[in-house]
Order: C-alpha cells, then sequence, then structure tokens
C-alpha cells in the first residue's frame, strides 16, 4: 500500500521540521525582558532579572506570570486547557508562552 | 436518498465518535493542537469513495457536532480552517498517481496543522506561533502516515455504496 512518493515526503517534511530546530536551538540569544501582549494590545514589559509575579486579569481570564532566574513562566491559569501552565520556563529571544482562550502572549525580547 | 442519508449519517456518527475518542483520551505533549486524527480516516475514505465536497461536508458536520458536544467556538473556527485546507491539499496530491492513501494523508495532515496555526495566528499573531510549527509538521507526519494506513485498508475493503 505505502508507495514511494509517499515515504519521500513524509521523509522531506521531517528533515525539514529537523533542520529548523537545529538552527533555531543554534541560533538561540539569551534574552532580557519579556513582553506581554493580550489580544494584541501591549500589557507590559518586565526585565528578566527582576524576579517578579505578574497578574493578567482580563475580560478573557487571569493568568500569572512568573519571572524567576531569569526565565518566565506562567504559573497559574484558569482557562480550560492550561497549556501555558504546562509549557517549559522561557527564556531566550523569541520564545513565546501562549494562552490561546486568554489571548495572552508573553514573548522574551533582546 | 434514503440509502445515501443512512450511508453518510453512519460515517458522520464514526468520525464524531473518533472525535469523541480523542477527547476521552488527550495526547500531551505540551505542544497545543496536537492530535491523533482519527476522524480524518472517515474524510479520506470520503475523499477517495465519493468526492470532495462529500468529505468536505461530512467533515464540516463533524467538526460542528464536535464542537457544540466537547468543544468550544474558536476550536470550530480553527478545525474549520485547518480541515477544509487539509481537504483541499489532499484533493490535489490525491491526483499524483506516486502516492497511495498514506501520502495523501501526511499532506493533509501537515496542511491541517499549518491551517490551524494560520487561523491562531489570525487571533494572535504569527510570530507567537512559529516556534511550534516543527514539533507540529514532525507529529503530522507520524499521525498522518498511520490514519493513511487505516484509511487505505478501510478504502480497499469497503465496497461503494
Amino acid at each position: 500500500m505505502v508507495k514511494k512518493g509517499d515515504i519521500i515526503l513524509s521523509v522531506v517534511c521531517i528533515l525539514a521540521a529537523v533542520i529548523v530546530l537545529v538552527f533555531a536551538f543554534a541560533l538561540k540569544t539569551d534574552g532580557k525582558s519579556a513582553v506581554i501582549t493580550v489580544d494584541g494590545e501591549t500589557f507590559g514589559e518586565y526585565l528578566l532579572s527582576d524576579e517578579q509575579e505578574i497578574i493578567i486579569s482580563t475580560e478573557f481570564g487571569t493568568n500569572k506570570v512568573q519571572i524567576k532566574d531569569g526565565k518566565v513562566s506562567v504559573s497559574d491559569a484558569d482557562c480550560p486547557d492550561r497549556y501555558c501552565v504546562d509549557h517549559v520556563a522561557i527564556d531566550s529571544t523569541g520564545e513565546t508562552v501562549v494562552c490561546l482562550p486568554h489571548r495572552v502572549v508573553v514573548e522574551i525580547k533582546e | 436518498m434514503a440509502k445515501k442519508t443512512a450511508y453518510y449519517g453512519c460515517l458522520l456518527g464514526l468520525a464524531v465518535i473518533c472525535g469523541y475518542v480523542e477527547f476521552l483520551i488527550p495526547f500531551d505533549f505540551g505542544i497545543p493542537g496536537i492530535k491523533l486524527g482519527l476522524a480524518n480516516i472517515v474524510a479520506i475514505f470520503l475523499l477517495y469513495k465519493n468526492g470532495f465536497w462529500q468529505a468536505l461536508a461530512v467533515n464540516t458536520a463533524r467538526v460542528l457536532l464536535c464542537g457544540i458536544l466537547f468543544g468550544n467556538a474558536m476550536s470550530i473556527f480553527y478545525s474549520l480552517c485547518g480541515g477544509t485546507l487539509a481537504l483541499t491539499v489532499m484533493f490535489f496530491v490525491k491526483k499524483a498517481s506516486v502516492f497511495s492513501s498514506v501520502g495523501v494523508s501526511v499532506a493533509g495532515a501537515v496542511a491541517h496543522n499549518i491551517g490551524q496555526l494560520l487561523a491562531a495566528s489570525v487571533v494572535i499573531g504569527f510570530a507567537a506561533l512559529i516556534y511550534y510549527l516543527p514539533f507540529l509538521i514532525i507529529a503530522a507526519v507520524v499521525t498522518g502516515f498511520l490514519v493513511g494506513i487505516m484509511a487505505g485498508y478501510l478504502i480497499k475493503r469497503v465496497k461503494k455504496i
């Protein structure tokens, strides 16, 4: 059932994804601050060197963002899937943690 | 007419059950949007046996039903975007004889994830989600491959109605 074209397509897709990942990992740079946006509008910008907890409470929901040891993570949220809370802490420029139901984006800037 | 209603009704029911099974057994890789894509077995089966519009109609109905039963309005939006793009891509990929249902399914799965990512980027911007793309593509190839094999068996063994 499986044809040659299927294998080639699958291998090409996986290779492309792996190459992108390798490049992204190699070009990673440490970030300096975290920018939080809600529904596209800037909520605030915070230095990674300042340990702090930021509470974002909007009509979409509530998220708690924690900055500790130069890393940013979502410590708590009341969204249904809590993908944002499960996400690993981020610290490199361009990395993001997203809470889609609450339209919250935490992005690291240099 | 009655036979058609029963036929498409059965397949729609099957697709909804697939959605329900996925709802019960959540995949947890930490990255949102990774699913088994079981309902696509029905979509691909219909694409091969009955045609693009038939597959699109059942898939749209399935997304709406699953969204109402165990999803929400936004998930319906993402799924419709992903599913429609996937079926369109699969329609064209199917025309190339070098691909079997497996290649068609892989192409559909990758398109599905890209479609969902594009839909989500309308809400929160593309830059925020770009890091997920490689992971989504790898997952899509793996699940798409398996779904394609299962769909292939169904296509081979179930007579066209």
